[in-house]
């Protein structure tokens, strides 16, 4: 059935036996590649939920404390929460990803690397440089155009990098969903420093208010880094075409960008329930709507491509 | 979980990889000079508006709000709406220039709490001498302590005198300055 092929293994160098698209893997690397890991995507769902429950939770407490809860208190909160999305996913990632785990130095590297870039080129770059939020206007055309083409792809190529430049040139990228797993964690890695600086910059959110900007902010680049990953993934290990990884920057800037301005119009509506302005609480619906399609495709897509190499390479 | 080892790829997927890198780039690259293009077009853009009796040439992303009593009117930045113009006319009662300034500035300091004048110099601006009044004040709308940096400039047309106002948070200020001498240049009370 198989057959030993003039090139080397792709990932490791190995002698090559089977043959995905235009690469050359050895059988270990061709079964890892054409392996599914059903866990990642149970652990995005979960994760989903337990951040859902993170902003009902702070959204009572932040009720029942009202104006008593301020200062230092609210801003040791705030930050908390502002790392808890991170927190959850690498919790959920390792106890559902026992079986042959991603190295943890890797994932939690390329969360560091995502941050690292986030605060050193991403937010100054666009806070200093592009400074849209100070021009776009209300015009819902110029701000979409100026998210997508701005912050989406600024944000989206830096996740890129993370990725790119770290775990991608390693053997140990060598699966269909490493991919996503490690663009979510560089997403994530960026997202944590996009909500620290939030409650920093507001000396601590108001409490539930600044628990839907932290869990949007981070469903959204999670959601964005994946499919950046995932496109990284088809690049390397399924001999994709040159601009594939840029269709999947391009593909991640849109949803960021055109969730950015759906936020943006929302969050601008002053309508309320009971004293609780609307705004907030529909982008987050919109946002774990967005999140659970992205990964929902994702998964759809991975499993699609795993069935049609498994056909190609039983009928090698 | 598999060994840790570098891995040497062919010639070939070396050049994709970095031809790839490379696409990735340029979109990026295009991305940003798509904004800042964006940008000027947007920030360069003008409107005409003529409102209480003024005609001039506002940005054209700001929002525009009819004045009340003397004020022709409000232009703001809705990004930053402590950005702003006013305008208003003047009658000046045959005084100078100079003394219709320094009469309209102490009726704003009476007016304004905390306001604190801080220069009066004689400015041409659009070909058109004028009285610059810049003044400061801490704003405390929204909550939080600002500091917002002002001009008055008085120009005279026809018979009547145009106060323009240009306002902004202290670190924003610079950065609006020409395009404010750009609006009361375009400033003429309405025919």
């Amino acid at each position: 059935m198989t057959e030993t092929t003039a090139s080397p293994c792709r990932v490791c160098a190995q002698p090559a036996v089977r043959q995905l698209g235009a690469y050359a893997l050895c059988q270990r690397h061709y079964d890892l590649a054409t392996r599914e890991r059903p866990h990642v995507w149970r652990a995005q769902a979960i994760a989903v939920a337990i951040l859902v429950a993170l902003v009902v939770v702070a959204t009572v407490i932040g009720t029942v404390a009202g104006r008593s809860l301020a200062g230092l208190p609210l801003l040791v909160i705030g930050l908390v929460i502002a790392v808890v999305p991170a927190v959850v996913w690498m919790v959920l990632f390792y106890r559902e990803d026992r079986v042959e785990p991603e190295p943890r130095t890797y994932v939690l590297g390329v969360a560091a690397l995502g941050a690292l870039l986030a605060s050193g080129v991403g937010i100054p770059f666009l806070n200093n440089v592009l400074a849209i939020g100070s021009w776009s206007g209300d015009s819902v055309i110029v701000q979409l155009a100026a998210s997508i083409l701005g912050i989406g792809l600024v944000e989206a190529a830096l996740v890129y990098a993370a990725v790119r430049v770290s775990v991608y040139g390693t053997s140990e990228f060598d699966e269909a969903t490493d991919g996503v797993i490690y663009g979510t964690a560089a997403g994530l890695g960026y997202a944590t420093v996009l909500n620290i600086a939030l409650i920093l910059d507001s000396g601590g959110a108001a409490l539930s208010y600044g628990t839907i900007s932290v869990v949007l902010t981070s469903l959204i680049l999670a959601g964005a880094g994946g499919i950046v990953g995932h496109f990284l993934s088809g690049q390397k290990l399924r001999g994709r075409p040159v601009w594939w990884s840029a269709a999947g920057v391009l593909l991640a800037a849109v949803l960021l960008g055109g969730y950015a301005t759906i936020r943006s119009v929302v969050s601008a509506g002053t309508a309320s329930v009971a004293g609780i302005l609307v705004g907030p609480w529909v982008g987050l619906v919109i946002a774990i709507i967005l999140a659970a399609a992205v990964y929902a495709v994702l998964t759809r897509i991975v499993r699609q491509e795993i069935a049609r190499a498994s056909t190609a390479g039983g009928a090698q | 979980m598999t060994a840790i080892a570098a891995a040497p790829p062919t010639s070939a997927p070396r050049r994709t990889e970095a031809t790839s890198a490379l696409i990735v780039a340029a979109l990026v690259l295009v991305g940003i000079l798509a904004t800042l293009g964006l940008r000027i077009a947007v920030t360069s853009g003008t409107t005409n508006v003529t409102a209480g009796g003024v005609t001039a040439a506002v940005p054209g992303n700001w929002r525009l709000a009819v004045g009340a009593g003397d004020v022709a009117f409000v232009a703001s930045n809705p990004n930053d709406l402590d950005q702003r113009y006013l305008a208003r006319v003047v009658d000046p009662h045959g005084a100078s220039l100079a003394d219709v300034a320094a009469r309209e500035s102490a009726a704003k300091a009476s007016l304004k709490a905390g306001i604190v004048q801080v220069d009066t110099s004689n400015v041409v601006v659009g070909g058109t001498a004028g009285v610059a009044v810049s003044y400061a004040y801490v704003s405390s709308s929204g909550g939080t302590a600002t500091l917002i940096k002002g001009e008055d400039i008085f120009v005279p047309s026809g018979t009547k005198v145009l106060d323009l106002a240009y306002e902004a948070p202290a670190d924003a200020y610079d950065g609006g300055v020409d395009t404010f001498h750009a609006f009361v240049g375009s400033a003429r009370v309405a025919s």
